[in-house]
């Protein structure tokens, strides 16, 4: 019997196993040994195996780009579609098109227009500020040509298009063609540009050469007591205007930390100087009094804020605090509460709460023995789009006691934080609730306010790996107006067959409060319809919310005839029911 | 383009489209792309507000959408039961202003999807409507307000609201989705007698005047009518074809045009000569090419001598030859007058036509204590208050002293309008209605530095080169070019019946004033006996004759 083939066993594209054969024919029998050791450790530390950078044969040959304010410089874009119609041609606005995908183009064709003065089409900002960003990603290979429209009355005429064309050559990209600036009259111009592109255009199929990733550095662990640093890239207020609530978006730069969609995030922040404040002030403690923590020695308000939990309160603090203020009164009054009034009392009240409710007398070096160690956050990871970012939807917790103002110490941190900011971050797994492995499988996923952010990096994760299945999104907030989170995103992968249907409920604008768990039983058919394929079900956000969806899910089942409680049990059973509420 | 909108009429059955389904559409404040383009013809504009355009877009949140509901009101005159209606609308659905347009016309602004429906149906239920308010039919039909000569205007009203009734569109699609009315029995729309299938190629304005009062510029209108007088007896109209205002920047195929005088009709006549001009712009109208879509290139494409025969053939008997007739104006009259019934009027400057919650609170004082009064909008966004009895007119005053339409503003300033642009109108390219006032504040100082504080050179500002405020009739026209930036026309004769003429482009505020100051100080030395500005500039060749 021969000796099978091992190409024909290996997870691997031909032409990488080939790469790899020949590497391991150069290598000397040390290097070897070294090379699998390192591979293997590479797949053991938890790392992620980087997925295959999805291969350019995945996008189209040639893609085109437009930015217009007018409709102008969409028409020539499509003009010049049409005529490469038939061919692996692809067009988008600048406002639909993902900067991640730039650098895996082979050609790329912009028009742009400028408009204000000298800037772009409205919906293309973003797109440009990203593009002209440090973030900005190098594109070798990438050959593009700019059409630009303008109008020379103007001062800054075609200003869009020069910018654009000087920052993909600086970025390392070739061009086609010249550029050309097209002024008001500009169908001759648009119309030459369009027959030499068609000529210089090389719309071949691609070859399927899949990039080698460059070796990767034997990583280091990331753990919540070796977090990673990663630098914040933009902090976005999400909530429009006039929102009830405020919840911001968070990109950060975290190169390393292996993720996947359904993971959280945790976080390592600050205490707001708001919040070190009051407890300085309810304790009458100056914050340059110098402390010990640990073997470090630093001041009251440095400890405060970076070594201590102060907007979190347990009964060992408590006790302590009892114990060192001889506070009799304290004591008296927390120990005659019920339980669940002492647990109302833990979990609502900050430590400056309490210190200022029963005030004492207590040294600055007891009041750090006292509290506990700052506990980190978590928060459900939004991304999946890799290039090592992670993304946190988050929303910022501050609220009124006694009419004085109160915030929470780590999403207010992590609100106010600007670009360029260290972040300590470490990845708390959460495998139950993880996409099913076969990506044909249907996915029903329910979220209200920031439970919709691991739905963001499932779509993400299913829609760049080309999953078949179908994804439904059932969204909960407030007001339509302000608070639909991601609003633009989820109408784009609406219409680009990302998500297959997506519902939405907003308790304040009609009359009468409508909540997710009421999109679920107007939906009882079709949600038992989606279960017959074999869906799976994932909840995410407040956990009263999640009851209810969960009682809404047994009485839809039981509306169509079926026995709600144990068709729920055994999805359960199944694993096809996943929940993360906080 | 204009394929697209042809196919979208075409084919959205009398004006339905999928508006039912866009309407109850919840993960959008927006309307479906082709619905947008039939929104229009029942009086509704999707819009977002450009202010939170960018905002949002960060925010990745959809552009705040919102929609802008246009009212019609033939000959611009309302009751008071009406007038409580609309402003009813401004406080409980709109963005709490009432808009007073250069078509006589009411707006409002920022109204939600969900605001759509009961908004119309509050304006159905004191019998008005916004049907046919926008899009490729007749607008709002305009005429002057002249309510000092009640007797003519009473006819001249009549003549009006007949025309207006009688080029309305016949469709049921207005009923059966704003008005829940039955829906169509067959999948098959009704006729259109005068519009056909694909109603007209391009928008259509017609408006009415009585000389010596322009206010209505019938020379900016598709079909004007210019009423003959004799012995204080309305006897018949001038017909005036072929007028128009929208350009766009740099496109020479685009520009305003002013109306010719073709002939004279009887007032019985007015609505089969109008059907029938409207008919050769349904048949002869450019369907190609939307920007040259307006009746004024069908006229300048096939000739005016082609278009006056190709009329007359479709007429029961040709026009009757022009009689003469002289205009003084085409701004309004403010203050009180005397109608020759004895009944009162007053008219008041309203800045840019917008009415904010407070004054439309004042003015149902006016409402309340005086049922019978009309109300009356002027072309120039202005607004009077008519028909009041002898005994009435403190009380109207003492509400417009509250509603503060009675402080005393320049006659540069009254002079002025400005249309909307900025934060809704999309094709806006710079301020207009929000920046207007501070401009006048610095035109009003260097006038009277000039030596001519009480002048009243007419002013308009538009935010792009449409026209909306007919800005190439005044004598100072200002048309938004970018952000900042205006090109400034020069030239117009106050009387609305010459067009101004480019004199500077994209200028901001301070070249503005700079290149503005010698020549108005110039003309203030050099006019001969009060010479108005405008025909100054073009007689001493400031600006050439326009062609
Ligand atoms: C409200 C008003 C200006 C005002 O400040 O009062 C107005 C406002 C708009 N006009 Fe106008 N036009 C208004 C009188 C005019 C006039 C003056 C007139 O009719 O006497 C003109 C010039 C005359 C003419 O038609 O030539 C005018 C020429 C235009 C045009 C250019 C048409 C053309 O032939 O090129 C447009 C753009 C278009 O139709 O494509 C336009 C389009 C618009 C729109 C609807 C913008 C749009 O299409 O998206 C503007 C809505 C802005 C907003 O947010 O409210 N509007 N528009 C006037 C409403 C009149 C009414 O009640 O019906
Ligand atoms: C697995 C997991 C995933 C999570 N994912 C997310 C996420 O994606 N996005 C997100 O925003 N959060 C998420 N959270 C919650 C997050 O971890 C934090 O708990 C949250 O941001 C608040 O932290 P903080 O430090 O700002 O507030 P803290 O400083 O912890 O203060 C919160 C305290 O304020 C109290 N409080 C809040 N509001 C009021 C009020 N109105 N009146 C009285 N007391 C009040 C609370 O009871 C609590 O004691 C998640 C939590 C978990 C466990
Ligand atoms: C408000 C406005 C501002 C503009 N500013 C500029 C400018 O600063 N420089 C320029 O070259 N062109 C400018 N233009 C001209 C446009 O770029 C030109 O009209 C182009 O054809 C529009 O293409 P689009 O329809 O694809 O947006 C401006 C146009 C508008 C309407
Ligand atoms: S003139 Fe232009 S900017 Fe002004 S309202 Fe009309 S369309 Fe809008």
């Amino acid at each position: 019997m021969a000796t099978p083939d091992p190409a024909a066993f290996a997870p691997l594209p031909d032409t990488q196993f080939h790469e790899l054969q020949q590497l391991a024919a150069a290598l000397r029998p040390e290097q070897l040994w070294w090379t699998s050791g390192y591979l293997a450790g590479l797949a053991q530390s938890g790392v992620q195996a980087p997925q295959a950078i999805p291969a350019a044969s995945e996008l189209a040959a040639a893609t085109i780009v437009y930015a217009t304010q007018t409709g102008n410089s969409r028409r020539i874009a499509e003009q010049l579609a049409d005529r490469l119609a038939g061919q692996d041609v692809r067009l988008v606005s600048a406002g639909d098109y993902r900067l991640a995908d730039l650098p895996k183009e082979r050609q790329i064709v912009f028009v742009v227009s400028t408009h204000g003065e000298g800037d772009p089409p409205d919906d293309a900002v973003p797109f440009f500020e990203r593009l002209l960003s440090k973030r900005a990603p190098k594109l070798e290979d990438v050959r593009y040509a700019v059409l630009s429209l303008g109008d020379s009355s103007y001062e800054k005429f075609c200003e869009v298009g020069r910018v654009l064309d000087e920052r993909l050559a600086e970025l390392g990209g070739q061009p086609l063609v010249d550029r050309v600036d097209c002024d008001v009259e500009f169908e001759d111009a648009a119309a030459r540009w369009i027959d030499q592109l068609e000529a210089d255009l090389d719309l071949s199929q691609p070859s399927n050469v899949v990039p080698m990733r460059a070796a990767l550095p034997a990583a280091p662990r990331i753990t919540r007591d070796a977090p990673l640093t990663g630098e914040v890239l933009e902090v976005q207020d999400i909530t429009g205007r006039g929102s009830t609530s405020d919840t911001f978006h968070v990109e950060i730069a975290a190169d390393g930390l292996a993720y996947e969609p359904g993971d959280s995030v945790g976080v390592w922040h600050d205490n707001p100087v708001l919040v070190v404040e009051q407890v300085l002030a309810a304790t009458g403690l100056a914050g340059d009094a110098v402390v010990r923590v640990g073997d470090e020695e630093t001041t009251l308000a440095l400890a405060l804020t970076s070594k201590r939990e102060l907007t979190g309160l347990s009964r060992a603090v408590i006790e302590r605090y009892v114990a060192v203020t001889r506070n009799d009164a304290l004591e008296a009054w927390f120990g005659g509460l019920e339980r669940a009034e002492q647990a109302e009392i833990l979990d609502g009240w900050q430590f400056a709460d309490l210190a200022k409710a029963y005030p004492g007398e207590v040294s600055a070096q007891a009041l750090v023995d006292l509290l506990a160690p700052l506990k980190p956050r978590l928060y459900s990871i939004a991304s999946a789009l890799g290039g090592d970012e992670v993304h946190l939807t988050v929303s910022r917790v501050s609220y009124e006691r006694d009419g004085e103002p109160r915030v929470g110490a780590a999403s207010n941190w992590l609100g106010d934080l600007d670009a360029g900011a260290a972040v300590q971050l470490f990845v708390e797994p959460n495998a139950a609730f993880h996409l099913p492995e076969d990506p044909a499988t249907p996915v029903i996923m329910i979220g209200a306010g920031t439970g919709v952010a691991p739905f963001r990096a499932f779509v993400q994760a299913r829609s760049e790996a080309g999953a078949p299945g179908d994804n439904w999104l059932i969204f909960g907030h407030r007001n339509f107006r302000t608070d639909f989170l991601y609003q633009l995103e989820w109408q784009r992968a609406l219409k680009g067959g990302d998500l297959a249907r997506l519902d939405v409920a907003f308790s304040r604008d009609g009359d009468e409060r409508r909540y997710v768990q009421h999109v679920v039983a107007d939906q009882a058919a079709e949600l038992m319809a989606w279960l017959d394929r074999g869906a799976h079900i994932y909840i995410c956000g407040a956990i009263a919310m999640g009851k209810a969806v969960e009682a809404a899910l047994v009485a839809a089942v039981d509306a169509s005839g079926g026995d709600g409680e144990a068709v729920v049990s055994e999805l359960k059973a199944e694993r096809r029911l996943h929940r993360d509420v906080y | 383009m204009s394929t697209d909108v042809e196919r979208i009429k075409q084919a959205s059955r009398g004006l339905r489209g999928t508006l039912s389904e866009s309407l109850v559409d919840p993960l959008t404040g927006a309307i479906r792309a082709d619905d947008t383009t039939l929104s229009k013809f029942h009086g509704i504009y999707q819009q977002d507000d450009r202010d939170l355009r960018l905002e949002r877009q960060r925010q990745k949140l959809e552009p705040a959408f919102q929609f802008m509901i246009r009212a019609r009101v033939p000959g611009g005159i309302c009751t008071t039961e009406q007038w409580l209606a609309m402003t009813r609308i401004s406080r409980e659905i709109s963005d709490g202003t009432l808009r007073l347009t250069t078509r006589q016309a009411f707006q409002w602004h920022g109204v939600l999807k969900a605001g759509l429906k009961p908004l119309i149906q509050t304006i159905d239920s004191v019998l008005m409507d916004t049907l046919a308010a926008c899009g490729d039919v007749n607008r709002n039909v305009m005429a002057s307000p002249n309510p000092h000569r009640s007797k003519l205007h009473a006819k001249l009203h009549e003549v009006t609201l007949s025309l207006s009734q009688h080029l309305t569109p016949r469709t049921g699609a207005y009923h059966e989705i704003w008005l829940d009315g039955e829906k169509l029995a067959r999948d098959e729309p009704e006729e259109e007698p005068i519009y056909g299938p694909a109603y007209l190629p391009r928008k259509f304005k017609i408006s009415l005047a009585i000389p010596p009062d322009n206010d209505v510029d019938v020379f900016a209108q598709d079909l004007g009518f210019i009423g003959i007088v004799e012995d204080e007896e309305l006897i018949g109209f001038n017909v005036t074809v072929g007028g128009g205002m929208g350009a766009t920047h740099g496109d020479p195929q685009t520009y305003p045009r002013l109306a010719d005088v073709i002939g004279f009709c009887r007032p019985e006549d007015v609505n089969h000569v109008a059907e029938h001009v409207v008919g050769v712009q349904r048949d002869f109208g450019n369907r190609e090419v939307r920007k040259r879509a307006r009746m004024k290139y069908t006229i300048d494409d096939r000739g005016l001598d082609w278009f006056v025969a190709e009329l007359n053939s479709r007429l029961r008997e040709p026009l009757a030859p022009a009689r003469s007739f002289r205009f003084g104006r085409h701004t309004d009259r403010y203050g009180w007058v005397e109608g020759d019934d004895g009944l009162w009027h007053h008219t008041v400057y309203v800045q840019n036509g917008r009415l904010h919650a407070d004054q439309l609170d004042a003015l149902e004082g006016i409402a309340t204590a005086l049922p019978d009064v009309s109300w009356i909008l002027t072309p120039n966004q202005n607004l009077a208050v008519a028909n009041v009895p002898a005994d009435g007119r403190a009380i109207v005053e003492a509400q417009l002293e509250a509603a503060g339409l009675m402080g005393s503003v320049t006659p540069l300033r009254a002079a002025s309008i400005a249309c909307v642009s900025m934060p809704t109108c999309g094709l806006g390219m710079a301020e207009a209605e929000r920046y207007l006032p501070t401009l006048v504040d610095h035109l009003e100082a260097v006038f009277a530095e000039a030596g001519v504080p009480e002048s009243d050179t007419v002013i308009r500002m538009t935010g792009c080169p449409n026209g909306c405020a007919r800005p190439y009739v005044a004598e100072i026209g200002f048309v938004g070019k970018a952000p900042g930036r205006y090109n400034v026309h020069l030239g117009g004769d106050g009387r609305g019946q010459a067009l101004n003429t480019l004199w500077a482009e994209n200028r901001d505020e301070a070249e503005i004033l700079d290149g503005l100051r010698p020549v108005i100080e110039r003309w203030a030395a050099e006019r001969e006996n009060g010479e108005r500005f405008g025909t100054w500039v073009r007689r001493t060749g400031i600006v050439e004759e326009a062609a």
